[in-house]
């Protein structure tokens, strides 16, 4: 049996972002909004854009995440706030990391109950969770703001590794076995954006390209109801004990790992041929993605990400119970890139 | 139900601002989709703007005219008016003659909610809107529901639809322009310290060549880039966060008229009744006696209980 649920609003236009928290805020009688971001974003258009959008009657908190903070003590700044003054939405914007965090904060606070605005920067989105057993429902914001604009002048390269995320997570969820006709329509429709746009914006910085990755951001999030590939799992782990960014980094070693974990899998039946069709070639299809992510402006290797053989040991035992791939054949993929 | 033509004792109000002109407000209603009123109108404004999408429909009298951003277009049986969230406008009414209007200011984010194609907020493709056969019946209904004093559960569907196909019919009529014209809101820096400025400092006596001074620009350059960015000048912004702020204390405090008007900034009550009248079109006073709330229209606020002539209940101090 399948079940589907989308519980997260989505706002999404060039320049929405004030109108729509705004609204949402207004709408839902939120007075005490707490700002959940990296602190690097202090003061900076993005973070005073999120401050016009405020209404009259908010008496927003805003607590910072250091480059380094650990997510704990970012909870746990927040359960502090949260003491003085009762928080009744969290409103985590520019990274995938603060956004993450915001998930762990909420569910400290609320058990999830409390509301979740998000509104993604240059580097996307987070997995909506670690493993395909976590609650979907809690790990979507309640509103999702996206607003291309935030992204235009920004790194293109975090850019472009956030966006390889996004086509390894739409990738992974139409390979899925579960039956979920949504999830697979947004995943080869995200795919589709990351094949056309990533290249482009080694080129230029054009609205039309950040709101097609942005777009493909939101669907490989919303595409993955159907669960979190070996891929995914893999690069989230490497990246742990680091101080690796989701998103940006973990982007990074998807692209190096994802041809590897394809040619693992090898699925079989007319998905693949698709996924291939769309890239613009006959397959196989880990063979079109090496070629496709081969000259991308990212680290060439794993360990130039500061990743080493422990990271890797840990990364496999985070495999633990996949049928799809088996901790030797993942070694062989994570050897070959580190 | 009251009849258009007489019986408007418990729900009149008199403007009557050193003259004897005076302007009416038969009904308003506050909801979650916004504000709905029937005004009887016998003078002009000044130009103003709203958050909200707006709709003006002729309901009875002459013929009378709205200047829209620059255009003066007809408010007539066969042409009702349109004016999208933030554009400047102004009714100019029709010489002396009594007009009476139906007049909607729809939030943005209730139509897209509504919307089976939830993509545009409410940005009209004209301000004229061609008063079809539908268009008249709803108008015509969603009057009588006005009128009537009492809620109504097809109010919201009826408004819905009327909005949707106003919004239609601006488009209908609308050169073949995009409909997905980027908003260019908010893009400059300075304008938005300036939005929050004006939001914090909107009780003071606010001094636009401070406000520019504080955000870097020249009085003449500060004017200029914020109508750019907002599609009205920094006066008339202020001048709409007072009249949001006056409206919300009026229907959800106890506080006197002349409080209010303190709290805004006015130096007395006859200045915020001039400012009120011209800005919303009837006096505070007469506004809080007139107005209905439903529970969903202030949510900011916590739920408040229906309103009307602000009984004991009131929902804070």
């Amino acid at each position: 049996m399948t079940l589907i649920t989308y519980p997260t609003r989505v706002h999404f236009a060039d320049g929405v972002l004030e109108e729509a928290l705004r609204s949402e805020l207004d709408r839902q009688g939120h007075r005490t909004p707490l700002l959940l971001a990296e602190t690097d974003l202090t003061g900076s258009a993005f973070h005073d854009r999120v401050l016009s959008g405020l209404p009259r009657r908010a008496d927003c908190a805003t607590v910072g995440i250091a480059p380094l903070a650990a997510s704990g003590a970012v909870v746990d700044a927040v359960l502090a706030q949260h003491s003085k003054t009762p928080v009744d939405v969290i409103v985590a914007f520019g990274s995938a990391r603060a956004i993450s965090m915001a998930r762990e904060c909420r569910r400290a606070l609320s058990d999830g109950k409390i509301d979740l605005y998000a509104i993604p920067g240059v580097d996307g989105l987070p997995d909506p969770g670690s493993s395909s057993v976590e609650s979907w429902r809690m790990g979507l914001p309640s509103i999702l703001i996206c607003d291309p604009t935030v992204t235009l002048g920004a790194d293109r390269r975090i850019s472009q590794a956030a966006s390889v995320l996004s086509l390894a997570r739409c990738l992974e969820s139409y390979l899925a076995l579960s039956f979920n006709p949504p999830a697979d329509g947004m995943a080869l429709d995200g795919f589709r954006r990351c094949i056309r746009n990533i290249h482009r914006l080694s080129d230029a910085d054009a609205i039309e390209v950040r709101r097609d990755l942005m777009a493909a951001s939101l669907n490989a999030m919303m595409a993955q109801e159907k669960g979190i590939g070996p891929a995914q799992i893999l690069a989230r782990a490497l990246g742990q004990g680091h101080s690796l960014k989701p998103g940006r980094d973990t982007g990074a070693i998807a692209r190096l790992i994802l041809p590897g974990v394809l040619a693992v899998l090898s699925p079989e039946g007319d998905r693949p041929a698709a996924l291939c069709a769309l890239m613009g070639g006959a397959g196989p299809l880990a063979e079109g993605m090496r070629d496709f992510l081969a000259d991308l402006p990212l680290d060439g290797r794993l360990s130039d990400l500061g990743i080493d053989a422990e990271d890797m040991d840990r990364a496999i035992l985070a495999l633990d119970g996949r049928a799809d791939i088996v901790p030797g054949a993942a070694r062989a993929v994570l050897e070959a890139v580190l | 139900m009251r009849h258009l033509d007489s019986d408007y004792t418990t729900a009149e109000w008199y403007v009557g601002l050193g003259g004897d002109k005076m302007s009416h407000a038969v009904s308003v209603s506050h909801g979650e989709f916004g504000r709905a009123s029937i005004y009887r109108l016998n003078k002009s404004g000044v130009t103003h703007a709203h958050r909200e999408g707006h709709l003006v429909f002729h309901i009875g009298g002459p013929t009378g005219t709205m200047t829209v951003g620059d255009t003066e277009v007809p408010n007539g049986c066969n042409t009702g008016t349109a004016i999208s969230p933030w554009e400047p406008h102004c009714w100019n009414g029709a010489g002396d003659a009594e007009i009476l209007c139906l007049t909607l200011y729809i939030k943005p984010m209730w139509f897209l909610e509504n919307s089976v194609s939830a993509e545009y907020a409410l940005k009209f493709g004209g301000a004229r809107i061609c008063v079809t056969p539908q268009i008249d019946s709803l108008v015509r209904r969603l009057t009588a529901h006005l009128l009537e004093d009492q809620e109504h559960d097809g109010f919201d569907a009826l408004l819905f639809a009327l909005t949707l196909q106003s919004f239609e019919q601006s488009w209908n009529a609308a050169p073949a322009k995009s409909r997905d014209t980027a908003c260019t809101r908010f893009n400059d820096f300075r304008v938005r310290r300036a939005l929050r400025l004006l939001q914090d400092r909107m009780g003071e006596d606010v001094d636009m060549e401070s406000i520019a001074r504080t955000v870097g620009l020249s009085r003449p350059h500060f004017f200029k880039l914020f109508k750019q960015q907002m599609g009205v000048t920094p006066n008339i912004y202020l001048n709409t966060l007072r009249s949001e702020q006056a409206i919300e204390d009026l229907l959800t405090t106890r506080k006197s008229v002349t409080d209010i008007a303190h709290d805004l900034g006015f130096s007395s009550q006859a200045s915020f009744t001039r400012f009120f009248s011209s800005n919303v079109g009837i006096a505070p006073s007469e506004y809080r006696r007139v107005a209905h709330c439903s529970d969903s229209a202030f949510p900011m606020l916590g739920q408040p209980k229906r309103l009307s002539g602000m009984p004991s209940g009131v929902v804070r101090s």
